[in-house]
């Protein structure tokens, strides 16, 4: 269990185009932290510098105060979870989880003992001598789980672990992954794309974007108060809708409001033409059009809509953002 | 019937390759007892056992390494991996006349450099004396073929996820310990079937010798296929030159296919 | 691995690799009297094309040229041939049935020329077509059938069904499928399967030894190894090392040019089999 610091770490491939451009963040000990962002984000490149895949270009990664910066990945004490699982094919599952413990020496009863424990906490007990190929995605990735949480690193990392399962089971591991991350008490760094593993997996989300930090914040503050025009049009679904400020007399140069927030009221001002509707189950999005906008807005699956609108906008809904994309004060 | 398709390819190979060996089967068995009395044979088939095993050998020793730093990424990769496959698209029988004069005692580059060196005090004859001979043999088919195991490695090495490597740098695995846990297993069904391979042409190795030593000095490097040749076409005993080529073939398969085994290890169900 | 080491790795593979063809070069280009210098000069200190003159206008090496060129082509063009239909009709076969048959294919591909040479040489004598290239091209076209049949089903396995199957809705008859929708597809897998029976034929030493004896007849690896003067010390090396050289250059050539595609053509079956 470890603090881990990231200071201006920057990383480019070809030299130009910066990968990861002046990364500071602080994940604190025990704390599950999410870097939520788009593909090409530059969210795992961070994760493969944090765990010493990749060396840093600058800045400085330190790992329960020590600089590990120049260090190769053993020496680093993290484990990972891959996209892959990247479970050894030619292992089975007992010889793949004693890989990390073989490799620190850890021999005989000892280890024994060890994968016998991390194997009955993850249901594996009776696939432990078959081969990785034998099993399904579910399967593998609690074998993945495992050989990760073996030993006991000093910071868990994981790429994406659910996006190989299909919707079902990751709701599932969705939940599993919880519980694990809650009974190790581990720092984990968690990088996904899926802004419902983010919300509900960690304590602090970090939204990255062109390999820069948007935010960080709790879920709750993402959702509620996001800090840049990227981040409110990222989190969130259905999408908030972002329309230019002049559209509607506000100084602002983009005013957001998300679908949720807006209701119908016929003694509201704005009049909008319905022109389509979307349904989500239990809601249904509604898209409107006047002349100078358009808006979305969710309403109740059995909402009768007239083909003319009024549109109530809750002025202590809306997010106001600057012409560089940052948030307002309200 | 769609599979006519197949017809003419499979009229060729029966016509020129099946139908003309099992022919040829009954001649040959009636010969075999005399395989025994053959005191040369022996010698020969021990040459040629010899020859293969540290061919093949120092072909995996040095192909592997070789593929490992071509799956390198760096400058001039392109012209540098074709360079190097370059020894195994070259004709043998022409490449062993290059070889013939690189070994020439007196004005070979092979005898002239280690005299340079300080290594030698006079001229090598490396053709003239039976293990040296053997040696030079050795060198020119490690050239040569070295190539083809390094291709089927590299080959291999490209379908090895990168994830599998990283995943045991994190686990705790150095270099070394990387290549002999996760790549070298990986690579084993490939340099199986390079072995294999391998195995069966260096056993039926014609060209180079012939070329190179034409067998000697002193039978030295004479291998089965070139007494085979010998035997058919000089002695013109067709029978006893079937015999040879039939028990020849089957300890070919034989030590090709246990070995190719041997080196797949347990294989993932 | 740091650089300089890695560096010095690669440039002694370049050297080995690349060293007995160079010094052929060296050789070939040095005038006869420099060539039988004891000890050897390793540059050539005047420079020469006389061994290569003479190989052409003493030795008949124009015309082995030409008869390995009719061979390799000859033998190129009879495998594509046959390999095609063949390797497409087994990739869009049932997968069980299709492996059965590769093997029985690949089967004939295991054993080395030498080892077949003595049933060969009766077959091909009995066929009357010693002395023939048209016998000579057989027999390589046999020997390298299996290996085409191999990477070809492999390429063909790669390309997907759906192409064919909107073709034949489109009204194509199952030939002018083959001749307008797969081969033109297939073009580059028969190009790199092409190339190296090519190289295959053209370096191919003991069959073409065995059964062509008329000189003017022969394909150059065997005519090469025959270049001799009446002693060891009148072996014409100068002359050979400029065979040598012109034989490999088109290999070399080929080779530099089409490394990719010589390396996808010998693997596809390797790997993805």
């Amino acid at each position: 269990m470890a603090t881990l610091e990231l200071i201006g770490v920057a990383k480019s491939f070809d030299g130009r185009t910066p990968a990861v451009d002046g990364i500071d963040l602080r994940v604190e000990d025990g704390e599950i932290v999410t870097i939520l962002g788009p593909s090409g984000c530059g969210k795992s490149t961070l994760l493969r510098l944090i765990a010493g895949l990749e060396r840093c270009d600058r800045g400085e990664i330190r790992i329960g105060g020590r600089a590990v910066t120049t260090l190769d990945p053993k020496d680093r004490d993290v484990a990972m979870v891959f996209q892959s699982y990247a479970l050894y094919p030619h292992m089975r599952v007992r010889e793949n989880i004693s890989v990390p413990l073989r490799l620190r020496g850890v021999a005989g009863a000892e280890r024994e003992r060890q994968i016998a424990r991390v194997a009955e906490r993850f249901g594996l007990a009776r696939l432990l001598d078959r081969w990785p190929r034998e099993l399904s995605g579910g399967e593998r990735q609690r074998v993945a789980l495992a050989r990760a949480l073996v030993r006991s690193p000093s910071l868990f990392l994981l790429d994406e672990p659910l996006s190989n399962l299909d919707a079902q089971l990751r709701d599932l591991a969705r939940g599993e992954l919880r519980e694990i991350f809650r009974q190790v008490g581990t720092s984990v760094v968690y990088v996904t794309h899926d802004q419902i593993e983010a919300m509900t997996l960690s304590d602090r989300v970090a939204v990255m974007s062109a390999g820069r930090i948007e935010q960080v914040g709790s879920p709750d503050a993402i959702y509620r108060v996001p800090s840049t025009l990227f981040v409110a049009g990222f989190v969130g679904s259905p999408r908030m809708n972002l329309i230019e400020g002049a559209a509607l007399g506000d100084s602002a140069a983009w005013v957001g409001i998300r679908p949720e927030d807006l209701s119908i009221e016929e003694s509201a001002p704005l009049r909008m033409r319905a022109a389509a509707r979307e349904p989500l189950g239990s809601h249904h999005l509604v898209h409107l059009r006047c002349d100078s906008f358009d808006l979305r807005i969710l309403v109740p699956a059995q909402t009768h809509i007239e083909a003319s609108v009024a549109i109530r906008i809750p002025p202590d809904r809306i997010h106001r953002f600057d012409s560089s994309g940052r948030r307002l004060a309200d | 019937m769609k599979d006519r398709a197949l017809l003419p390819a499979a009229l060729l190979l029966i016509g020129i390759i099946a139908l003309p060996l099992a022919a040829a089967v009954p001649s040959g068995v009636s010969s075999l007892a005399r395989l025994g009395e053959d005191l040369n044979l022996r010698r020969i088939a021990a040459n040629t056992l010899l020859f293969s095993g540290v061919s093949v050998a120092l072909e995996l020793l040095l192909g592997v390494p070789i593929a490992l730093l071509l799956h390198r990424r760096f400058r001039l990769r392109g012209g540098v991996r074709a360079t190097a496959i370059l020894p195994w698209a070259l004709p043998s029988a022409v490449m062993a006349m290059s070889w013939r004069w690189i070994f020439s005692d007196t004005f070979g580059i092979a005898s002239d450099l280690p005299m340079r060196l300080g290594l030698a005090s006079q001229p090598i004859p490396w053709l003239g004396l039976p293990a040296t001979a053997f040696a030079s043999l050795i060198v020119a088919d490690v050239w040569k073929t070295t190539p083809f195991v390094a291709i089927l490695s590299l080959a291999a090495l490209q379908t090895i996820p990168r994830d599998l490597d990283e995943a045991m740098a994190i686990d705790g695995g150095g270099p070394a310990r990387r290549f002999f846990m996760v790549t070298l297993p990986l690579l084993r069904p490939a340099l199986a079937v390079a072995v294999t391979f391998r195995l069966i042409h260096a056993i039926g190795i014609f060209d180079l010798v012939w070329v190179l030593t034409g067998g000697g000095p002193a039978n030295a490097t004479k291998t089965l296929a070139v007494y085979v040749y010998e035997q058919y076409f000089l002695f013109g005993d067709r029978g006893y030159a079937t015999a040879i080529t039939l028990a020849t073939a089957v300890a070919m398969f034989a030590i090709s296919v246990a070995m190719g085994r041997l080196i797949r290890g347990r294989a993932p169900a | 691995m740091r650089r300089a080491p890695f560096i010095l790795l690669i440039l002694l593979i370049v050297a080995w690799s690349a060293g007995p063809f160079l010094w052929s070069v060296l050789t070939s280009l040095k005038p006869a009297h420099e060539v039988f210098r004891a000890p050897p000069s390793y540059l050539p200190r005047a420079l020469s094309i006389e061994s290569y003159t003479e190989i052409f206008e003493r030795r008949p090496f124009g015309l082995y040229l030409l008869n390995s060129l009719v061979v390799a082509a000859g033998s190129t063009l009879l495998v594509l041939l046959l390999a095609a239909p063949a390797a497409h009709r087994l990739a869009r076969m049932r997968r069980g049935r299709a492996v059965g048959l590769e093997r029985g294919f690949l089967l004939f591909a295991l054993f080395p020329p030498a080892v077949l040479l003595v049933p060969l040489f009766t077959a091909v004598r009995a066929l009357g077509l010693t002395n023939s290239h048209l016998g000579l091209i057989l027999v390589h076209a046999a020997l390298n059938l299996p290996f085409a049949i191999w990477t070809l089903t492999a390429f063909f396995r790669e390309l997907p069904v759906e192409i064919e199957e909107a073709a034949r809705i489109d009204g194509f008859t199952p030939s002018g499928l083959l001749a307008r929708v797969v081969l033109p597809l297939a073009a580059p897998a028969l190009a790199a399967t092409g190339i190296l029976v090519f190289i295959f034929s053209w370096n191919e030493f003991v069959i073409a030894l065995t059964l062509i004896q008329r000189d003017a007849l022969r394909t150059v690896p065997v005519g090469i190894s025959m270049l001799s003067g009446a002693t060891v010390y009148e072996i014409p090396w100068g002359q050979i090392s400029a065979a040598v050289v012109l034989t490999t250059l088109p290999v070399v050539a080929a080779v530099l040019a089409l490394q990719r595609w010589i390396l996808s053509g010998l693997t596809a079956g390797a790997v993805k089999g």
